[in-house]
């Protein structure tokens, strides 16, 4: 049976045998790709993705060890690309706003749900666009790149508390605007975090 | 409904992949690995002969930078008493000056070099017979999964081979240490990974499987610091007991008796001028050659390591002479530099080269590259000379770009290294 080497261990050995760092590549080429997608676009998703790549590979005598998977990292180094495409993002969302229906999605179910989606897609957009980047950073790697808070820490090296308030901040503020109700069960999550975070 | 599944919804149409996409990022990744491969190295931990032999012809900036490496030539005959000059014993005393001291154990290979960032060393100690460098060829099949892993000698002969490297100054060589285990070493303590090689590539009913390393074929790591120096010793071993042994084993010398432990295959500093000339034989030299040219730091020397720093100084005065030619329209010199090039693979000391185990294929690509001028790799294109300065042009003194030669004429000679 064949056995699946660790990210810091393949990252390692690429220190000596750059060769190696393909395999990191094959890897996270895929999710990395449509994290990029999703905030700009497949064009420049492309560019962005590829560039993770050879900055990540470029960097690899820097990458923490103790780290065992290289997924957030790439995350944060896609993330922080991303941030120079500002406009292109925005062109993303907007698109998205004017689109007809909410795609194949199995994120929402019922027709009601959809067609709310669709209703609330324009100020979704808004909001989204309006945020500051220390508090979009964090909400979409939660939510497009599905990350773990841990993760989204790791990816954009800051305390695992600064990212849960930082979170919690942009979903407050997207409720807001869409007019939610709050779930009970978020209601005491958010407790909990205005306990921890003041 | 939350906002997360509505911004989920809102991007779910577009992450849809695309082939092409992959296929150019990997091009991308795999020309800057190409790159990374032809201008490295730090010391390795596995030299195969064909990167050993890229490190020499292919980038010389890391041989150019002040190596010092003992090995073989002429008849390694060595006077019972043997005298170091005050250069060379200041130099060794610039090293760790570290030998295993176990019994039957004495040193294979060495290599060290200084670079801007400081010395960067790598000594292979064995008992028995020599140790033949490991290869890899990594196979890498869906998923990530690695399929295998071949070319790792078996468990008894790793087990005759201890690794020593070091570095100071500001290089760094991160070390994974996920099982930190402490173990004494030279009045210090050291840092042990035991687990450095997790898995191995065996052989099971006809077929080559890999499964986790077992006692013996694990090599296990140790990690210390010392005298301004980060120290690293590595070694396949049965159990810790054993590693414990190869640590203890470790003693600190004099220089003499270091240099004495030296391996027989050596150029020695005086016998730099004659080797460097009997190299030079059947290689045609370009009108701006002088033997001065080489690099001679009054240093002990590798022999592989100094056939490198010649053939680079000699392939890199036709590449100068070459780009030049190009650049004035002087379609006679161009034609005079490709011709001589075009000899390199013939050259007696390529081929000695060749027969220890390396490869040419980087000279070869340039060399066959030279009449239209540009580097293939994919689909990518790129202009040759820049490609030809990776053959440590800038630092043997003889840029090839304008950019570079302006910068030379401003700070002198030769740059330094990068």
């Amino acid at each position: 049976m064949g056995q699946t080497m660790l990210d810091s261990d393949v990252i390692h050995g690429s220190i000596s045998e750059p060769a190696r760092f393909a395999l990191i590549f094959d890897r996270h080429f895929g999710v990395i790709h449509s994290y990029a997608c999703r905030r700009v676009g497949r064009s420049t998703a492309e560019e962005i993705a590829s560039q993770t790549f050879l900055v990540a590979f470029d960097r690899r005598a820097q990458y923490d060890a103790s780290r065992a998977s290289a997924r957030p990292w790439l995350f944060g180094i896609a993330t922080n690309l991303i941030h120079e495409k500002r406009r292109q993002e925005e062109r993303q969302f907007r698109a998205y706003a004017r689109a007809a229906d909410v795609g194949q999605g199995d994120h929402l179910e019922g027709t009601e749900n959809r067609a709310d989606a669709v209703r609330l897609r324009p100020q979704l957009v808004a909001s989204l666009v309006a945020l500051p980047k220390e508090e979009a950073d964090p909400l979409l790697l939660f939510a497009l790149a599905e990350l773990s808070y841990e993760e989204v820490a790791d990816a954009l090296e800051l305390p695992i508390g600064t990212v849960k308030s930082r979170l919690y901040r942009a979903r407050r503020r997207i409720r807001e605007q869409l007019r939610l109700p709050r779930t009970s069960r978020e209601e005491t999550l958010i407790a909990n975090l205005e306990v921890d975070h003041g | 409904m939350d906002e997360i599944a509505l911004i989920r919804a809102l991007a779910s149409d577009a992450d849809s992949f695309d082939t092409s996409a992959r296929a150019a990022a990997r091009q991308a990744l795999d020309a800057r690995i190409e790159l990374a491969s032809s201008a490295t190295s730090p010391p390795k931990r596995h030299p195969a002969p064909r990167r050993r032999f890229l490190a020499l012809v292919g980038a010389l900036a890391l041989a150019l930078a002040g190596l010092v490496v003992f090995f073989a030539v002429g008849n390694g005959s060595r006077s019972p008493q043997p005298a170091y000059g005050a250069e060379l014993v200041r130099f060794a005393e610039s090293t760790p000056l570290l030998l295993l001291e176990g019994p039957g154990w004495r040193v294979q290979d060495l290599n060290e070099y200084k670079s801007r960032e400081g010395t960067q060393g790598l000594m292979e100690f064995v008992t028995g017979k020599p140790v033949p460098d490991e290869t890899f060829r990594v196979t890498v099949g869906k998923n990530g999964v690695l399929q295998e892993e071949a070319g790792m000698l078996p468990a008894a002969v790793r087990q005759r081979k201890v690794e020593l490297s070091w570095h100071s100054g500001k290089v760094e060589v991160p070390v994974t240490v996920p099982h930190p285990v402490r173990l004494p070493v030279l009045g210090t303590t050291a840092r042990v990974n035991t687990h450095a090689d997790r898995i191995i590539s065996t052989t099971k009913a006809g077929k080559q499987v890999i499964e986790p390393g077992k006692p013996g074929d694990r090599q296990m790591a140790a990690i210390w610091t010392e005298g301004g120096y980060v120290l690293e010793l590595r070694a396949a071993v049965p159990d810790l007991a054993a590693f414990a042994e190869r640590l203890d084993w470790l003693a600190k010398v004099d220089s003499q008796t270091w240099l004495d432990a030296m391996p027989a295959k050596v150029v020695k500093a005086a016998d730099h001028e004659e080797t460097v000339r009997e190299m030079l034989r059947g290689i045609p030299l370009p009108s701006t050659f002088k033997p001065s040219r080489i690099p001679d730091e009054g240093l002990t020397t590798a022999r592989s390591q100094l056939a490198g720093e010649v053939t680079a100084t000699v392939s890199c005065l036709w590449f100068r002479q070459w780009g030049e030619a190009r650049r004035a329209g002087n379609r006679a010199a161009e034609l005079e530099a490709e011709k001589a090039m075009a000899t390199a693979l013939r050259w007696p000391v390529m081929r000695q080269l060749e027969r220890e185990g390396g490869s040419n294929e980087t000279l070869l690509k340039l060399v066959k590259s030279m009449p239209s001028g540009v580097w293939q790799f994919g689909p990518h294109r790129w202009r040759l000379l820049p490609k030809a300065e990776g053959l440590g042009c800038a630092r043997l003194g003889i840029p090839l770009l304008p950019r570079k030669m302006k910068r030379q004429r401003e700070h002198g000679v030769p740059l330094p290294p990068q």
